[in-house]
């Protein structure tokens, strides 16, 4: 199955570059040590490229969200 | 005064309805009455006479979980930057009072012809906060902004002089945070959410009714004796007069049947000398509004709730033959 096709819900990082060489999907975190942003997909060492934390955070889901204020 | 004649028509209502059919309501009351004790902009103090308990509980249930108001009830986040996550921040939204005074004009949204949302059953607001030129920012109900018209707004509240107070707080941002959301209100009542609910406290009590036999006190205990049934009471029930150096009964009605004295007549002998009780026909009650609707309103929108039940009640029993007297 053709990997970006499923890759709809917005926590998904696809850029053009990903899309051409049709590489594995990835994900943006955000380190926890240095707060730069790091692509992993889902076989990737958990270990930030610039500074070695291991500790990541999610981003935000970008669309509009919904709640019950009850 | 616009909302006591309205309670005086609701109450004049009640008394037809019940009165009417019966000449003498059953347990032989007399007609039901209300009595506006004290009326401010929060709070109504009122006495209902005549009735049975179910009834005047039946009112105090309605007005805590059956008058209708306007809350958010759903929240869409665009953008939150803040230290609280959404779901904490909707929850807060969701129990800001907002001034209900129009709420007749809205449907309850399942009751409403439209598939989803309109203008009829919802308000829209937005939310829109950033905090860029300070190191903190409280963002308050004044940060809410109506996306319509329609004449319900968060509730701004006045003290006893006159003056504005600060409007309610919802939360602080600090530096380079932001909010911005849009917010529904709906209409709704205190049996789907305790949001809804237009009061704070709806409190109902039997009027206290507190008899000595004074001859018989003052007659029987020394001084020393009297002056400490006096003290006895934590409500401070009884005074002592010092001209007679006899006990008297002072403020009956701030007697919470404890029966502490009592078990003190008990123990002196004198059994019969001390009564306490309660008046069966007779109840207190005391509404404070959160100010979405003025206390005499939210009154008579429950008598008015009230009576539409009973006679709901009435047809139905009809239609099945039953005696609806
Ligand atoms: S029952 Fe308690 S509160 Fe009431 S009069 Fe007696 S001592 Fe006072
Ligand atoms: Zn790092
Ligand atoms: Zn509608």
């Amino acid at each position: 199955m053709d990997n970006t096709k499923m890759n709809d819900n917005g926590l998904i990082d696809i850029n053009e570059e990903d899309m051409d060489s049709r590489e594995k999907p990835k994900v943006t975190y955000i380190c926890g040590g240095c707060g730069k942003d790091n692509k992993l997909d889902k076989d990737s060492v958990i270990r930030c490229t610039h500074c070695g934390h291991r500790i990541f955070y999610k981003k935000r889901e970008r669309k509009l969200l919904q709640y019950e204020a009850r | 005064m616009y909302g006591m004649e309205q309670i005086n028509t609701a109450t004049g209502f009640a008394n037809a309805k019940f009165g009417s059919s019966k000449g003498q309501g059953a347990k032989g009351f007399d007609e039901p009455e209300i009595r506006i004790l004290e009326l401010s902009k929060y709070v109504i103090k009122f006495e209902l006479l005549n009735t049975d308990l179910s009834v005047a509980n039946s009112l105090r249930r309605i007005i805590i979980a059956e008058v209708p108001t306007m809350a958010i009830d759903l929240v869409e986040v665009k953008e939150n930057t803040s230290a609280l996550h959404d779901e904490f921040i909707a929850h807060r939204l969701g129990l800001i009072p907002l001034q209900s005074f129009n709420v007749d004009q809205f449907n309850l949204s399942d009751q409403c012809a439209c598939s989803s949302m309109c203008a009829q059953c919802s308000v829209q607001f937005k939310l829109h906060a950033v905090c860029s030129d300070r190191d903190q920012m409280e963002v308050n109900t004044r940060h809410i902004q109506p996306l319509s018209d329609a004449p319900i707004i968060p509730v701004q509240y006045v003290n006893d002089k006159g003056i504005e107070e600060d409007p309610i707080l919802i939360m602080k941002l600090s530096k380079n945070q932001q909010l911005d959301m849009n917010l529904v209100a709906r209409k709704g009542n205190g049996k789907i959410h305790a949001k809804w609910s237009p009061v704070a406290t709806c409190q109902m009590r039997k009027e206290p009714i507190v008899e000595i036999d004074q001859d018989k006190i003052n007659r029987d205990l020394d001084i020393e004796k009297r002056k400490e049934f006096v003290a006895l009471c934590p409500r401070e029930v009884f005074a002592f007069n010092d001209y007679r150096n006899a006990v008297e009964i002072e403020n009956s009605d701030k007697c919470i049947q404890c029966i502490e004295c009592l078990r003190f007549a008990q123990a002196n002998n004198l059994e019969r000398a001390v009564k306490i009780a309660e008046r069966e026909d007779k109840f207190v009650f005391t509404v404070e509004s959160t100010g979405v609707l003025t206390p005499e309103d939210i009154v008579s929108r429950a008598l008015q709730i009230l009576m539409r039940k009973l006679y709901e009640l009435g047809t139905q029993m009809k239609k099945y033959g039953v005696n609806a007297d």
